[in-house]
């Protein structure tokens, strides 16, 4: 399955779970529970990510390519355990998506909708 | 409750969730899933706290059982972009949709009752938190299959003796010679088998001496049970020969690693056992500690005569191993028992009984059913129904708890109706609210287990749960706890609850007479509900007040049976006493004097501070010494040989009697003047006395009993007699007790009780510490207070009376809280019947009367159908009564009469409040 010659607009709107796991990996390898750890420091303890939507997120994620397995960066890291980056299609998709966020946040700002200083 | 359990519940409950998942997924993920949950979890509990982490679990599992019903019903090929957003249609989405709806409903419903869904959440906790408990038991002793490869193949091969005058045949330990008649018989349907027994050694060298267990076992015995060493090897066929004994040992790998530092050099070197150095060949795997569950070492059966002694391997009838083995390929389990009657009889041809009358044979038993005893088996399964009762008492505690709240809300479900909601609708939102409740029951109910469990473990005896047949030990009281089949178990009993307890009201939902109940008002027509003319909540509460009388009379007529058991007159003081053992070892100096080295070691415990008196000789409760038979009595007819009646020796050095406490009935104790040189002299016990000398005086007689040596004066003179003494468990039947003095029979190991002015067991460190002084290779054992003796001889008795007792006391709760709210109900639901009476001036009586009516016709009924019940268990009861009938009527009278008193005070006090209805106010209110 080769979906990166296609448009990233394509794929959007993502599911939150898919845009935070997205997110939280930024460039680094990582692993389930790193990822749900990350996330939730990004947000500062006010998004969380169950065990349940994770992994199969990840596992779906994986599938179509948005992530891939890989080694883990720290040699002495765990083996036991699936390492995950995101693959240049999923940057392009994260940004997209990105994009298509700020285009809201805008419409909303204009709108009186939005946050002070968003 | 602390966070422990709760952690372990909340990680059970999302394994479970997990499960939801398909299993390739879960094989992928599932291990890393758990972990991030589990670390996750304890990250919150730690910041926010156990009701942080418990909202955290539940979110999980909900989140987890989501998710994988969503991973299973995908199927499909993945579709295009990165996020499944949910959109799933058919039949299985809708359905689960309409569920979560529903469960989301009654999650709110039972929010905004929080007394309600306290109260149900503890009842349902309660049921199934005690019998997923027992069931961990049940599941260790009885049904999980024994650890080893084809379980099901393994047998035991047995000896048995049929002596004339009995009925059935007594199973036998096997004695070496007759061990190798078995093994070198040809084309046996048991093969491999191999002959095994457990021995106390004392171990020297590479450490301090200590006590271990070893196994005496045949070669190919690690083979058969699947567990061949890690290193070096077991033993061989060679090493079977007893003409040329082999010198080698196999150790478990704890022995190794601690007294041997884990070294693989260590194949080849020597262990020394009861002073014999053995060659180690090899190194069991971890955790096997053989078929008795205790050994540090194995030696094969033909060194057991160096080891141990020479009697082990030469005397024909000396019956001490048991004998396993496996059913070869294509036997069955009936050929092979039919075979071993055959082989059986050739080895009785080969090794006859040396008594007359008696005649050996041979059987097989499957090993699943040797693994526990008798009495555990009893108890497990008696603890098993025990627990079911109070589930179902339980549940019919919540099933009218609910019936109740259904007829409150009847009003509701008509305009529901009224609406257009259809009754399968109602049918199910009441559904849902009960299976929401059981669930959180079943949470609460699960964690309640894992504390039950290690309680349950911690409580239950070790020789108790542990001991089958034949020294053996397949079951560990360890093993108790929570795993999939227990957890499996627990929450199939949550599913029938919900069955039991959920489907009479959400039937009623349905049931619903629109018209009638939206004139009814609140109240609800109390014409709906029942069965046999009665109202279907008073059925359940008579049917709780019976299934209550069954649990109370079961704990009472077990309790009886231990207080006449503690009562039982042991006749001595076992208060403060500590006891312990020691032994000579062959190559000691003392072995030249063994009574001078028992007395000077008693002289030193004697000069310890805190020591009031030192007894050598077996105590009493811990088991006879040695059995044997009266085979001379002075002026009675010549006693056949193996005829005497049986009798109990033990042998004891002067102030033995004194220190225990035991009295002198007649004649004197043991001085320095008996034992010897001097003329044998014995003492008897009151029993002992008059089973050998009926109606006459004792001292003075003569006696000879099987003990006496050759070359020895076979008769003792009586020199007194003393009072009956108990040497095994007081409920086991007591046999007379004839007590030698040491000097007589000077003894290689030595069994002390000292009785001390505090608590015994500070004393043993100065014992230890007085014995290495006189030498240091000496090892002490078998250190215990004689209060723990005591306990453990009713030891079995003590678990299940507890338990019984426990589950008694929650269900006699439940049908006072059951009855309790029915009268309540009753005079909420009549106050304005009530108000009226009492307006046209109905006196008190009448009216406490009419709203005590029902619910005492269905207490009584109740009572007597739990006689009836209490009465039909009575045979599930006898493995734990002592010197009292399942039947008994007085523990029968004083179950019913205590819970007629429950039930009347629980239907009297809500009772009075109908007589201070204020009948204004009432009547106003309307």
């Amino acid at each position: 399955m080769t979906p990166r010659r296609r448009d990233p607009r394509e794929v959007l709107p993502l599911s939150p779970p898919v845009y935070h796991v997205l997110l939280a990996l930024g460039d680094q390898a990582a692993h389930g529970y790193a990822i749900m750890q990350t996330f939730e420091r990004l947000t500062e303890g006010r998004e969380q990510l169950l065990p349940g939507t994770l992994y199969a997120t990840l596992a779906r994620m994986a599938e179509t390519g948005l992530i891939e397995e890989t080694a883990p960066a720290e040699p002495d890291a765990d083996r036991r355990r699936r390492y995950y980056r995101v693959t240049p299609w999923g940057r392009a998709v994260a940004a997209a998506e990105g994009e298509r966020m700020r285009l809201l946040l805008e419409v909303a700002a204009a709108r009186g909708m939005a946050p002070e200083g968003a | 409750m602390s966070g422990r359990p709760i952690r372990a519940a909340a990680r059970v409950l999302f394994r479970v969730a997990v499960r939801s998942f398909p299993r390739a997924f879960r094989r992928a993920h599932g291990g890393e899933m758990v972990e991030a949950f589990d670390r996750s979890l304890a990250r919150a509990m730690e910041r926010a706290g156990v009701r942080a982490g418990l909202r955290f679990a539940i979110r999980s599992a909900g989140d987890a059982v989501r998710q994988g019903w969503k991973e299973r019903t995908r199927g499909a090929p993945p579709r295009g972009h990165g996020g499944g957003t949910g959109h799933d249609q058919g039949r299985a989405g809708r359905m689960m949709r309409g569920l979560a709806t529903d469960v989301r409903l009654a999650l709110r419903t039972l929010r905004k009752n929080p007394g309600f869904t306290a109260a149900a959440t503890l009842v349902l906790a309660l049921g199934i938190g005690a019998n997923t408990t027992v069931f961990s038991a049940l599941r260790a002793a009885l049904l999980a299959p024994p650890p080893y490869p084809d379980p099901e193949r393994l047998v035991f091969a047995d000896l048995t003796l049929v002596r004339p005058g009995t009925s059935g045949a007594e199973t036998m330990a096997w004695s070496y010679p007759k061990y190798r008649v078995l093994a070198e018989a040809e084309g046996r349907m048991i093969d491999p088998l191999a002959g095994y027994a457990s021995r106390n050694v004392t171990l020297t060298e590479a450490g301090p001496p200590t006590r271990i267990n070893v196994e005496v076992v045949s070669p190919g015995y690690f083979g058969l049970l699947g567990a061949d060493p890690v290193l070096g090897r077991e033993f061989t066929a060679g090493e079977a020969d007893a003409s040329d004994p082999p010198a080698v040992a196999v150790l478990s790998h704890e022995l190794w690693r601690g007294r041997f530092s884990g070294e693989p050099s260590v194949l080849g070197g020597r262990v020394v056992l009861n002073g014999r150095a053995l060659t180690v060949v090899g190194v069991a795997p971890p955790g096997f500690r053989g078929l008795t569950a205790t050994a540090e070492a194995w030696i094969p059966l033909a060194a057991a005569g160096e080891v141990i002694s020479p009697f082990m391997v030469r005397g024909a009838q000396a019956h001490w191993m048991r004998i396993v083995g496996r059913l070869r390929e294509g036997a069955t389990f009936e050929g092979a028992r039919e075979q071993m009657r055959v082989l059986g009889d050739a080895v009785a041809e080969a090794h006859p009984l040396d008594e007359p009358g008696g005649e050996f044979s041979g059987t097989a038993r499957r090993f699943e059913d040797v693994r526990v005893n008798e009495g555990a088996r009893a108890a497990v399964l008696l603890l098993s129904v025990a627990a079911g009762l109070v589930l179902l008492v339980a549940c019919a505690n919540l099933s009218a708890l609910l019936l109740t709240r259904a007829r409150r809300r009847a009003h509701d479900g008509a305009v529901r109706l009224a609406m257009g909601a259809s009754r399968w609708r109602l049918v199910r939102a009441s559904l849902a609210e009960s299976a929401t409740l059981a669930m959180l029951g079943g949470g609460v109910g699960l964690a309640l287990a894992v504390w039950g469990t290690r309680a349950m473990a911690a409580a239950w005896p070790r020789q108790f749960l542990g001991s089958g047949d034949g020294e053996l030990r397949v079951v560990s009281v360890e093993a108790l706890g929570l795993d999939r089949s227990v957890l499996a178990f627990g929450l199939a009993a949550t599913a029938a609850t919900i069955a039991l307890f959920g489907l009479a009201p959400a039937l009623r939902a349905s049931r619903s007479d629109l018209a009638s109940r939206l004139k009814d008002g609140g109240g609800g027509s109390r014409r709906a509900d029942r069965v046999l003319g009665l109202d279907a909540r008073a059925v359940l509460v008579g049917a709780q007040v019976a299934l209550a009388l069954v649990l109370l009379i079961g704990a009472g007529l077990v309790g009886g049976s231990m207080r006449r058991l503690l009562g039982v007159d042991v006749g001595f003081d076992p208060r403060n006493l500590l006891t312990f053992q020691y032994a000579i070892p062959r190559e000691s100096a003392w072995q030249d004097d063994l009574a001078g080295f028992h007395e000077a070691f008693i002289e030193r415990i004697e000069r310890l501070p805190g020591v009031e008196g030192v007894a050598l000789g077996t105590p009493p409760l811990v088991g006879h010494w040695s059995i044997t038979l009266v085979n001379e009595i002075e002026g009675r007819d010549p006693i056949p040989q193996g005829e005497g009646p049986p009798i109990g020796v033990n042998i004891v050095a002067p102030g033995y009697f004194d220190v225990l406490g035991i009295p002198l009935l007649r004649g004197r104790f043991f001085d320095s003047s008996d034992g010897g040189d001097a003329a044998p002299t014995v003492i008897l016990d009151r029993r002992a006395a008059e089973t050998l000398f009926p109606g006459g005086e004792a001292v003075g007689r003569h006696v000879a009993l099987g003990i006496s040596e050759e070359g020895k004066e076979r008769l003792a003179r009586v020199v007194g007699v003393v009072g009956d003494v108990l040497y095994q468990a007081p409920d086991r039947e007591a046999i007379p007790e004839a007590f030698y003095a040491l000097r007589e029979f000077p003894l290689s190991a030595g069994s002390l009780s000292v009785r001390t002015s505090g608590e015994p067991l500070d004393l043993v460190p100065a014992v230890r510490e007085a014995l290495a002084r006189m030498d240091p290779s000496m090892p002490l054992f078998s250190i215990s207070s004689m209060d723990d003796v005591a306990a453990r001889a009713t030891g079995d008795r003590r678990v299940v009376l507890s338990l019984l007792a426990l589950f008694a006391f929650v269900t006699v709760l439940l049908a006072a809280t059951g009855t309790w709210g029915i009268v309540s109900y009753a005079v909420a639901d009549r106050r304005r019947e009530l108000a009226l009476r009492i307006a046209l001036g109905a006196g008190n009586a009448r009216i406490v009367k009419s709203v005590l009516g029902q619910s005492l016709v269905a207490g009584v009924l109740g009572l007597v159908a739990g006689l009836g019940g209490a009465w039909a268990w009575g045979r599930l009861l006898d493995a734990f009564l002592y010197r009292t009938s399942p039947r008994d009527p007085a523990a029968f009278a004083a179950g019913a009469a205590l819970l007629l008193g429950v039930v009347l005070l629980a239907s009297w006090l809500p009772a009075r409040r109908a007589t201070r209805v204020d009948p204004v106010e009432a009547l106003k209110a309307e």
